[in-house]
């Protein structure tokens, strides 16, 4: 059952079907603005390109207006969405992790898969380890158990931890996301313009 | 060549954007008929009397001008046989535009409006509703109108309730005489336990 | 800077700001009353004391019986596997999981049909699927599961398969055919109940 009621409910087996051409039309966006290049996703932690960043906070940003829209004008029933539970240390400690993962690496998962797909060579090694890295993930995990859950704050939202209404949340966040669009853009530049 | 066709996206997506807000905005159901009393409240009125008995019907039959008897039955059902004055509304057109306006004008005069059917259950429903919606004059006729064709004709018989909430029977006498009851019930038919089912969490799905 | 990335920020900030402003709306779940006309006219909203009887004996794991009587009428009878919920608690809190289960019929009973249909009005209203009323409530129980009368010889044949399956429904839950072993010698024919299939809500295609 999807949370969009305007159709009445969806059923789990079309949940797919659609979940199917979402997916497509991500990895197709993706792949259109040149997400399956390392050099560029690597670019935001090198200053040269934002595209990264810029990306997933419009992405973000339409996602939360468009959701807090559709579930005043009645197309989604917004109480079903899912709100992953928030472990704060253990996200921290994965974050910078990954964050590290990222730059070695050249890609985030989902992207290296979109280079994979073009028949990019290092996102083929970068798929290929990544799935021995799940596995030894996978075989560790008994010894990293006690900091898998660390910091858990339960299913909280930032507005209901801000005590906040979504509405002003959502404003304030476009003002920020707006001024860093603004600062990016200056930094970039500043920087001494590199090909790739 | 590049920078021109990323901002021709950015120009489509914005379009689009606004588009399904606009659509969206002009979508809004208007509500039409509007709930005075949410179940929380409503649940609250259910003290209040909200049904006449039908020795008070008769009384009530008699004075057509602060009362209205609705009979909430079919066409054909009505045809067949009504109530002296009452008006036909069956169930599904309940809502309609006359319809309303004929409720409009019985609350704004404080018109006493009894909905009855066949029993007392088939008018109960669509009373809830209106009272719901903020009706508050009207109420159920116990019994309906099979019961009131048996006082009419004097055939009630020593059975005949309207009160069916009332038990019609001692339970417990009626399972003593049934024999060994307090064994097989107890060993036949054991409680069963309730499963709560809380709501399906759904399995993280899907990085970037 | 290009006016286009401008035009973005401002149709950013600005709708932002529109989810500020508008009205407040409160959102009910609340079925409209034109669309809760119809369900309440649907017949299929109510079982039938024999249908319920069968599945009990049948001990079919995806019905749950709702007594909204006082706990007082419960203790003194209720149908085996019943749980008490009376009327005046029915929207509480805690019974929120009791009463809308995935896949399972929860049907509501009183002694009559009124209690039963009252408190079915008030949860149904606010969209919970899969809930029904055993008709005639506890007074029918007794009439036709634990006290069945036997129709007369005129009756149709249905009648009196009916009347068997009633018979053996009396035995198995106590009544007044529990201690009569010769009345149950006749072979029990066995009543099919049919149940209506749920009209299941129209499948959105994309």
């Amino acid at each position: 059952m999807g949370p969009l009621t305007y159709f009445g409910e969806i059923s789990t087996e079309w949940n797919y079907v659609i979940a199917i051409f979402i997916g497509m039309a991500f990895g197709y966006i993706m792949e259109a603005s040149g997400f399956s290049s390392s050099r560029k996703l690597i670019g935001v932690f090198y200053g040269y390109d934002f595209a990264v960043i810029r990306v997933f906070i419009t992405a973000t940003l339409v996602a939360i207006i468009g959701l807090l829209y559709m579930g005043y004008f009645g197309w989604i029933d917004y109480s079903v969405l899912f709100v992953h539970p928030t472990f704060i240390f253990s996200a921290t400690i994965g974050g910078i992790i990954m964050g590290f993962g990222f730059i070695i690496g050249g890609f985030c998962p989902g992207t290296s898969l979109c280079a994979l797909a073009i028949g990019k060579l290092d996102g083929w090694v970068f798929t290929i380890a990544l799935f021995i890295g799940i596995f030894i993930y996978s075989l560790v995990f008994p010894l990293i158990k006690p900091y898998y859950n660390m910091g858990d704050m339960g299913h909280i939202t930032i507005s209901e931890y801000l005590n906040m209404s979504n509405a002003w949340f959502t404003f304030w966040f476009a003002i920020i996301a707006v001024a860093i669009f603004y600062v990016t853009s200056v930094i970039r530049k500043k920087v001494k313009e590199v090909r790739y | 060549m590049e920078e021109l066709k990323r901002t021709r996206r950015i120009t489509i997506g914005v379009i689009v954007f606004l588009a399904v807000i606009i659509i969206g905005a002009n979508t809004i159901k208007k509500q039409k008929n509007i709930y005075k009393y949410l179940p929380q409240q409503m649940i609250e009125e259910l003290i209040l009397v909200y049904q006449v008995t039908p020795e008070e019907a008769v009384d009530l039959l008699k004075d057509t001008v602060s009362t209205v008897f609705v009979d909430l039955r079919s066409i054909y059902d009505y045809e067949k046989g009504k109530l002296d004055n009452a008006i036909n509304i069956p169930i599904p057109m309940l809502l309609d535009d006359d319809n309303k306006k004929l409720f409009d004008t019985w609350k704004k005069d404080s018109v006493k409006v009894v909905f009855y059917g066949n029993d007392q259950l088939q008018a109960n429903a669509p009373w809830m509703m209106m009272y719901q919606l903020g009706y508050t004059n009207t109420v159920t006729l116990m019994g309906g109108k099979e019961y009131m064709d048996l006082q009419m004709a004097g055939l009630l018989s020593e059975n005949s309730t309207y009160e069916t909430e009332k038990p019609a029977v001692d339970y417990k006498a009626i399972l003593a005489k049934g024999g060994n009851n307090s064994k097989t019930v107890t060993t036949v038919a054991p409680k069963k336990t309730v499963v709560v089912r809380k709501k399906k969490k759904k399995a993280a799905e899907g990085g970037c | 800077m290009s006016k286009r990335y401008i035009l973005l920020a401002v149709v950013f900030i600005g709708s932002a700001f529109g989810l500020v402003v508008l009205p407040d709306k409160h959102d009910t779940k609340q079925i409209p009353a034109e669309k809760f006309l119809i369900e309440i006219y649907n017949p299929a909203r109510f079982l039938s004391t024999h249908q319920i009887a069968k599945r009990l004996i049948e001990r079919d794991p995806s019905i749950f019986l709702v007594d909204v009587r006082t706990p007082s009428e419960f203790e003194e009878y209720s149908i085996p596997g019943a749980f008490n919920i009376p009327l005046e608690h029915i929207l509480d809190e805690e019974w929120v999981d009791y009463l809308s289960q995935d896949g399972v019929d929860v049907v509501l009973y009183s002694n009559g049909n009124i209690y039963a249909d009252q408190a079915w009005m008030l949860i149904a209203q606010q969209g919970i699927k899969n809930l029904y009323i055993m008709k005639g409530g506890v007074n029918q129980w007794f009439s036709t599961i634990i006290q069945p009368v036997e129709p007369p010889e005129t009756a149709s044949s249905e009648a009196f398969d009916l009347y068997a399956f009633e018979k053996a429904a009396s035995i198995y839950f106590g009544g007044s055919f529990a201690n009569i072993e010769s009345a149950t010698t006749t072979p029990i024919k066995k009543t099919v109940v049919v149940r209506k299939k749920k009209k299941k809500a129209a499948e959105g295609g994309c």
